[in-house]
């Protein structure tokens, strides 16, 4: 994915976000549209890109045990009376609703990976009644599905320097710098109270940091930003990522800045 | 007062201090130093003070924005501390120091000589119009 893909889907998901808890409509891509959110009560339901209509056929049939000719089947029969073809073969016992997440799950992401690749006006179109899906996703999960469909390399690397801190009740992000792009890429973040809005403004804090190494010509092992109210913000970087955390105390601040010194030098 | 005078005098007492620049900001113009021999030397901490002092909401949903008033950068030989003014919003403080100190004794005493500055040069920076 290029910069503005990312910036793309960061603005995309933050607008789902953003809307009221009751909201429920379609987000289109592009004038006329060539894809769309589909928002069922703040959350995501599905995401439809022109092109991908066939790809979740293959995902459900990975993840269901059912033969071509059962599942040809049962796909006419959904087009046939307007049914929903993952819902049904759940009902049908050819799936589990778990199967059926992950499906949607990946899904969407690859849709979301195609919608967000070239520049397009979002649209939001209310719509009066909710969808009352099966599975729905908050748009925080979606982007780390995208993270770990987009950059699995980085994904990766990130979870085992977050593995050896083990710090699992620390709220952190993790970005990586984009040689062109002006803000910082989420490479994974864990917090239980994360939304994409508070990784747009954790990587506006931290773009600081590389701009800031940069200018000095030197390569810390970790920076800490203080406000005037005392909240403070720690980073450090490992492989080539920069690791962010926002301490909820004292206490979290002293743990997490003694276990970063103590590891070592970044490479 | 001369500043370069008064720079040396407020960061007399920071632990293991290698140089220090006086900023101002956002045009991340260079007031004053001390350590270096020519100003030319003082510009990437002048610089860097500009990058991290640009206004930055706290990344935090359940607290109120606060803007970003101290960076300290733990380098291998040593730490820089980048610190902004609690009075004027367009004055900043820029250390470099080794690691004779720890960093909390270093952040104190960074803190303490930004005051003493804004103590001393607070009315000459109004008079001027540089301070907010």
């Amino acid at each position: 994915m290029t910069p503005g893909a990312w910036t793309t889907l960061i603005a995309a998901l933050a607008r789902v976000e953003a809307l009221p808890p009751d909201a429920s409509g379609i987000l289109s891509f592009g004038e006329p549209p060539f894809g769309a959110i589909f928002v069922d009560r703040g959350r995501v339901c599905w995401v439809a890109a022109d092109g991908l209509q066939r790809r979740l056929r293959d995902l459900l049939q990975h993840h269901a045990a059912i033969p071509d000719a059962a599942l040809d089947s049962v796909y006419e029969r959904c087009r046939r009376e307007g049914r929903l073809l993952g819902e049904t073969l759940v009902a049908e016992g050819w799936l589990s609703t778990a199967a059926l997440e992950a499906a949607l799950r990946a899904h969407s992401a690859e849709s979301l990976i195609v919608l967000c690749a070239r520049p397009a006006p979002l649209t939001w179109t209310p719509r009066l009644a909710a969808y009352h899906p099966e599975v729905s996703f908050a748009p925080l999960d979606l982007l780390g599905e995208v993270i770990a469909s987009a950059v699995p390399d980085e994904a990766a690397a990130a979870a085992g320097e977050l593995a050896a801190l083990d710090l699992p009740d620390v709220p952190v992000a993790v970005f990586a710098a984009d040689p062109t792009g002006d803000a910082l890429r989420p490479v994974a973040f864990r917090d239980s109270a994360a939304t994409v809005d508070g990784l747009v403004a954790m990587s506006a804090w931290a773009r600081a940091l590389p701009l800031a190494a940069h200018e000095l010509g030197v390569h810390p092992r970790m920076a800490l930003a203080s406000t005037t109210t005392g909240d403070s913000v720690l980073g450090w970087w490992r492989q080539g990522l920069l690791f962010a955390v926002v301490p909820r105390d004292r206490g979290q601040l002293a743990l997490v800045t003694s276990r970063c010194l103590a590891i070592g030098d970044h490479p | 007062m001369i500043a370069g005078d008064a720079i040396a005098r407020a960061c007399g007492d920071v632990p293991g201090l290698l140089r220090a620049a006086l900023v101002l900001l956002p045009e991340a113009f260079f007031l004053a130093g001390h350590g270096e021999a020519r100003a030319s030397d003082y510009e990437p901490l002048v610089r860097a003070a500009a990058r991290c002092l640009t206004p930055r909401a706290t990344p935090r949903g359940d607290v109120a924005p606060a803007p970003f008033v101290e960076y300290v950068l733990v380098l291998a030989h040593g730490v820089i501390v980048i610190e902004a003014s609690r009075q004027s919003s367009r004055l900043a403080l820029v250390l470099e120091c080794d690691h004779s100190a720890n960093l909390t004794l270093i952040q104190l005493s960074c803190r303490a000589a930004l005051a003493a500055l804004e103590a001393t040069l607070g009315r000459e920076l109004e008079t001027w119009g540089m301070a907010s």
